[in-house]
C-alpha cells in the first residue's frame, strides 16, 4: 500500500500550495462548529450539567414529572403530526389538479399555493384570531358565536397548514410534474379505469414525494414559535412556546435547555430519516415531457370537485391575508370597524426603530448567507476534501433545529467571552446567516449539477485559481441560485421569529417581535399595521430585484452550459 | 524534451475494489510532437491526460515539464492549456472575451492583449464573430474558440480531449485538418486523446495506443499500423486478418509459420521475438491480398461466400479449405472484375505484408 501514501501526500502538497482554499475550508469548517455546533452542544450541556458543574438529569426528571410539561410535548407531536398530513394533502391536491387536469385559472391557484412563503408565518394565527376568535368576524361577526374553539389544537393547526403547506405543493408539484402522462396512457391501455391508474400508477410514484413532503412539514410544524404563541393557549401547552416562557418567564435556564432538548430530538430523527432515507429513494426520472399529451386523468365531476376544493382552500389563504389588510385600517377589529390611518401613524411612532432595525439586519445578512451558501456549494460539489460530508451535514442541520433550540444555544453560548455577543447586531446577523444558509446550499449545488465541470477545468488550465474561477466563473453561471437564496434569506430575515425572540434587545429589536407583543396586549389593529408594513418590504425588495435581473444578465443560459 | 511521464500509475478506489486506471505510463513527449492517446473507452486515455493537466494527482510516479517536477502543481500553475469534448466555453462571456480570459488574469496590458486576440481569431478564423455568445455560434465555431482561447496562452503543452466527438462526420474532417495545420504552424508539443483510429492516423506524429490502463505500443502512424507489436494493436487499427501457424524456422527477419491444419506454409517477417516450434501469428491486412501474383510468394486459396462492393473498391469474404475465413479488399473494381460468388480463388501476398508476431 505505498502507493497509497504517497497519492495523498501529493494530494496534500496540493492543497497546501493552495492556500485560498484551505484557508476557506478551514474558515468554514471553524464557523459552522462556532455558530451551528457549539451553541446545540450548550443547551445540550446546560441541561446536563448543574451549578457546580456536576452531571445532573434532574432538569429532565423535572420537566418529565411535570404533567403539564409532558403534554407540551405530546401536543407539539400532534399537531406536527397532523399539520403534516393535512398540510401534505392539501399540497397533494393542488400539485395533482394543476398538473393533471384542464381547469381554468392555473396561474392564480399556482400563486395563491406559493404566496404564503413570502409572508410572515404567524400571521395565519393573528388573522384566525380575528376571524373565528371571541370578536371574530365570521365566528362572531356573522354567526354570533362567541366560544369558538380557535384556541387549542384545532386553531394551531389550521395557522400552520395554511402557512406551510406551500411547502408541501412546490415539492409534490415537482414530483407530479415529472411522471409522464403516457404511463397514465399505458395504464388505461392494459385496461385499467382512471381511479385504477391513480391508484397504481400516480400514487405509487408519489410516495417518495410524499414521504419526504410530511417529514419536512412535520419539522417546520415543531419547530414553530409564532403560531403556537398566539393560539395554543395556556390549555394547549405546546414545546417551543414552553421552553420560551420557562427561561423568559421563570429564568430556568437550566428547565428551557431540557425542553429544547426535548424538541430537537424528533426533529433531528425526521431530518435524518428525510436526508438519508427518503431522500436517497429517486423520485421518478422521465427524459423529457411528452409535448402534447391529452389530459384525461379525471372525469369532468372529479375534475369539477377537485377545483372547488383547490377553490376553496385559495379563499381561505386569500381570506387571511386580507383580514390582515383590512386589520390595519381599522379602529378597533370587532368593536370599531371605522377606517382610519390612525395604527400606521401609532406604527411609525412606536415601532420606526425596529423597522430600521429590521431592515439593517436583513439587508447584511442576506448577501453574506447566500455568498456563503453559494461557496459552500462550490467546496461540496467540486471540491474532494477531507470532511466533506461532515460539511454538507453541519451546514444542512441548522435546517432541522428549531429556531427555539438555536435560540436557546445562542444566548447560553454567546454570553460570555470569548464570545460576548449578547444584544449586539452581531449576534442577529449570525444567527441569520447561519440559519438560512441551507437553502442557498441545496438551491446552488442543485444548479452547479447541471454545470459541466469541464467550464470551470477549462478557467484552470487558462491559470484562474479557485478564487478566480469561483467568482468569474461558477458564480456568473449559477446566478438564478444565488439569486433565489437571496431572495429566501431575506424574506426569512424579515419575518423570523422563534431564534430572535431570545437574541432581540433594547438596542436591536424586529418587527416580527413587535406583531407578537401588539397581538398579545389586545392591539390586534397595530398589529396588522406592522405586518401589512413588513409585507410590503418584502414585496418592494423582490420587485426591485426582479427589475434588476430584468435588465442585467439573461437568467436563462442554462441551455448553453454544456451537459451535465 | 518537452513533457515527461515517469512511471505514471493511477488508481480508483471506489467502495474498497480498486481500479486500475492507468498503469505505469512511461513516455518522452518531444517538443513540437502531437501525440495522440488512442484507445477503447475505458484504457485511461483520458486519465492520463487528465493527469497531465493536474486534475487528477497520479497515485505514483512524476509528471515532468520541461525539466520541472509539476505532479503536485494545481492545473492554474502549470502552463498547459486544454480543449474538452464539450468545449466549455463560458456561456455567460463572447468570444472575444472567452478568449481574452486567461490573458486578463496574467494582467496583459491592453494594446498587447487587443493584438493577440486578433492574431488569434485569424489564426482559427472566427474573424467577425467576435461579439457573439457560444449559443450563437455552431459546433465547429465553438471548437475554434475552445481551440483560441488555449492557443493564445502559449502554452507549453496544448491538451487536446476527444475534442471532435461532438461535431458531424464532415466538419470532424476539416477540423482535425484544420487542427493539425494550427498545430504545426506554432509548433506547439500537444496531446490528443480520441478513441477514432482515422483520426489518430490522419494527425499524430506519435500514436500511444492503450488498452485497459496499460501502454500497448507507441509509434508513428505508420508503424502502428504495418508494424503492430501484438494482436490488440493489430485488431484494433484498420481490419485485419489473423493466421495462427506454428514457427518453422527464423532467419534475421524472415519467419516461416506452417498454418495450422491447412499446413500451407507461409514466409513472413519477425514482428517480435519468435521461437521454432512455437505458436505464431499471421497479421494481415485485407489489402494486402491480390489475385495477381507477380512478385508475391505467399498464396491462400478458398472460396469466395460473399461481397460486399463499396464503389472505390469491394470488400469480399473467403472461406479456406479448413474452414478459416479471410477478408480481403480489391480497390478499382470498375477496371478489375467484379469476384463471383462460389468460385475457387487464388489469393497471393508478398513476405513484407504477412508480419509475424508472438501470440
Amino acid at each position: 500500500m505505498a502507493f497509497r501514501s504517497e497519492e495523498t501526500r501529493n494530494r496534500l502538497l496540493n492543497l497546501l500550495k493552495d492556500p485560498v482554499l484551505l484557508l476557506t475550508i478551514i474558515i468554514i469548517f471553524a464557523a459552522l462548529a462556532i455558530f451551528i455546533v457549539y451553541p446545540i452542544f450548550k443547551v445540550f450541556s446546560a441541561s446536563l450539567i448543574d451549578k457546580n458543574g456536576q452531571f445532573d438529569l434532574s432538569a429532565y426528571t423535572k420537566a418529565f414529572s411535570n404533567r403539564y410539561m409532558r403534554q407540551g410535548f405530546f401536543n407539539s407531536l400532534l399537531v406536527a403530526g397532523l399539520t403534516a398530513f393535512f398540510g401534505m394533502l392539501i399540497g397533494y391536491i393542488f400539485a395533482y389538479t394543476i398538473n393533471r387536469t384542464d381547469i381554468p385559472l392555473k396561474g392564480f391557484f399556482r400563486t395563491v399555493a406559493v404566496l404564503p412563503i413570502v409572508f410572515p408565518p404567524f400571521i395565519g394565527a393573528l388573522s384566525i384570531i380575528m376571524l373565528f376568535g371571541f370578536n371574530g368576524f365570521i365566528t362572531a361577526g356573522i354567526f354570533g358565536i362567541r366560544n369558538f374553539p380557535v384556541y387549542g389544537l384545532w386553531g394551531l393547526m389550521m395557522a400552520q397548514v395554511v402557512c406551510f403547506f406551500p411547502v408541501a405543493f412546490i415539492t409534490l408539484d415537482g414530483v407530479i410534474g415529472t411522471i409522464s402522462p403516457t404511463l397514465e396512457d399505458a395504464a388505461f391501455n392494459l385496461g385499467a379505469n382512471r381511479w385504477q391508474a391513480f391508484r397504481k400508477v400516480i400514487l405509487p410514484m408519489s410516495i417518495p414525494g410524499i414521504a419526504s413532503t410530511m417529514l419536512v412539514l412535520f419539522i417546520e410544524s415543531l419547530a414553530d414559535f409564532g403560531n403556537p404563541l398566539i393560539l395554543a393557549g395556556s390549555k394547549f401547552p405546546v414545546l417551543s412556546v414552553q421552553a420560551y416562557l420557562q427561561i423568559t418567564g421563570m429564568y430556568d435556564t437550566r428547565g428551557g435547555a431540557a425542553l429544547a432538548v426535548w424538541l430537537l430530538f424528533p426533529s433531528i430523527v425526521a431530518f435524518i430519516i428525510q436526508k438519508y432515507w427518503v431522500g436517497k429513494k429517486k423520485y421518478v426520472t422521465v427524459t423529457g415531457k411528452p409535448t402534447t399529451s391529452v389530459l384525461k386523468s379525471v372525469n369532468r365531476p372529479v375534475k369539477w370537485l377537485l377545483f372547488s376544493l383547490c377553490m376553496l382552500m385559495a379563499a381561505f389563504t386569500l381570506a387571511i391575508y386580507a383580514t390582515i389588510f383590512w386589520g390595519a385600517f381599522v379602529k378597533a377589529w370587532g368593536m370599531n370597524n371605522t377606517l382610519t390611518l390612525e395604527n400606521f401613524r401609532y406604527v411609525f411612532d412606536v415601532g420606526l426603530e425596529a423597522i430600521k432595525d429590521t431592515l439593517i439586519i436583513a439587508f447584511t445578512s442576506t448577501p453574506i448567507s447566500a455568498l456563503l451558501g453559494m461557496v459552500i456549494a462550490f467546496l461540496l460539489v467540486r471540491k474532494i476534501f477531507p470532511g466533506r460530508r461532515l460539511m454538507e451535514f453541519t451546514s444542512l442541520l441548522s435546517f432541522a433545529v428549531p429556531g427555539t433550540v438555536i435560540g436557546i444555544g445562542y444566548i447560553l453560548a454567546f454570553n460570555t467571552k470569548p464570545f460576548l455577543l449578547t444584544g449586539t447586531l452581531a449576534i442577529l446577523v449570525l444567527n441569520f446567516v447561519f440559519r438560512y444558509v441551507p437553502v442557498g446550499i441545496q438551491s446552488g449545488v442543485a444548479l452547479l449539477n447541471q454545470v459541466d465541470p469541464a467550464i470551470e477545468e477549462a478557467a484552470y488550465t487558462l491559470g484562474a485559481d479557485n478564487r478566480q474561477v469561483f467568482t468569474r466563473v461558477t458564480l456568473p453561471l449559477i446566478v438564478p441560485a444565488f439569486f433565489s437564496a437571496l431572495v429566501f434569506a431575506f424574506v426569512r430575515a424579515m419575518t423570523a421569529i422563534s431564534a430572535a425572540i431570545f437574541l432581540v434587545s433594547a438596542r436591536w429589536n424586529l418587527i416580527t417581535v413587535q406583531i407578537l407583543s401588539q397581538s398579545d396586549s389586545g392591539r390586534l389593529s397595530e398589529a396588522c399595521a406592522f405586518s401589512v408594513i413588513l409585507i410590503a418590504m418584502i414585496m418592494a425588495f423582490i420587485l426591485v430585484l426582479k427589475i434588476f435581473l430584468k435588465n442585467k444578465v439573461s437568467l436563462s443560459g442554462s441551455e448553453s452550459m454544456g451537459q451535465g | 524534451m518537452s513533457l515527461i511521464l515517469k512511471n505514471v500509475r493511477k488508481v480508483f478506489t471506489s467502495y474498497s475494489v480498486e481500479t486500475v486506471a492507468v498503469d505505469n505510463f512511461d513516455q518522452v513527449i518531444e517538443k513540437g510532437h502531437l501525440v495522440t492517446l488512442l484507445g477503447p473507452s475505458g484504457c485511461g486515455k483520458t486519465t492520463t491526460l487528465r493527469i497531465i493537466a493536474g486534475f487528477e494527482i497520479p497515485t505514483s510516479g512524476r509528471v515532468l515539464l520541461e525539466e520541472r517536477d509539476v505532479t503536485n502543481l494545481p492545473p492554474n500553475k502549470r502552463n498547459i492549456s486544454m480543449v474538452f469534448q464539450s468545449y466549455a466555453l463560458f456561456p455567460h462571456l463572447t468570444v472575444e472575451e472567452n478568449i481574452a480570459f486567461g490573458l486578463k488574469l496574467k494582467r496583459l496590458d491592453r494594446s498587447e492583449m487587443r493584438r493577440k486576440i486578433v492574431e488569434m481569431t485569424d489564426l482559427v478564423g472566427l474573424k467577425g464573430l467576435e461579439k457573439r455568445r457560444p449559443d450563437q455560434l455552431s459546433g465547429g465555431q465553438q471548437q475554434r474558440v475552445a481551440l483560441a482561447r488555449s492557443l493564445v496562452m502559449e502554452p507549453s503543452v496544448l491538451l487536446f480531449d476527444e475534442p471532435l466527438s461532438n461535431l458531424d462526420a464532415k466538419l470532424r474532417e476539416t477540423m482535425r485538418l484544420e487542427i493539425r495545420r494550427i498545430q504545426q504552424e506554432v509548433n506547439i508539443t500537444s496531446v490528443y486523446v480520441t478513441h477514432d483510429q482515422v483520426e489518430a492516423m490522419s494527425i499524430s506524429d506519435v500514436i500511444v495506443v492503450m488498452n485497459q490502463g496499460k501502454v500497448m505500443q507507441i509509434g508513428s502512424p505508420f508503424d502502428i499500423y504495418a508494424r503492430p507489436e501484438n494482436s490488440f494493436v493489430a485488431d484494433f487499427i484498420g481490419r485485419v486478418n489473423f493466421i495462427d501457424g506454428t514457427v518453422e524456422s527464423v532467419d534475421g527477419d524472415t519467419v516461416v509459420v506452417s498454418a495450422g491444419a491447412t499446413g500451407n506454409k507461409i514466409i513472413g517477417k519477425r514482428g517480435t521475438e519468435l521461437v521454432p516450434g512455437k505458436p505464431a501469428r499471421v497479421v494481415l491486412r485485407p489489402e494486402s491480398l491480390s489475385d495477381r501474383k507477380e512478385e508475391r510468394i505467399n498464396s491462400l486459396s478458398g472460396k469466395v461466400l460473399k461481397y460486399v462492393f463499396l464503389g472505390s473498391n469491394v470488400e469480399y469474404e473467403l472461406e479456406l479449405s479448413d474452414g478459416r475465413k479471410i477478408n480481403a479488399v480489391t480497390y478499382n473494381p470498375v477496371e478489375r472484375k467484379l469476384p463471383v460468388v462460389g468460385r475457387e480463388t487464388e489469393l497471393y501476398f508478398s513476405r513484407e505484408s504477412a508480419w509475424v508476431i508472438r501470440v
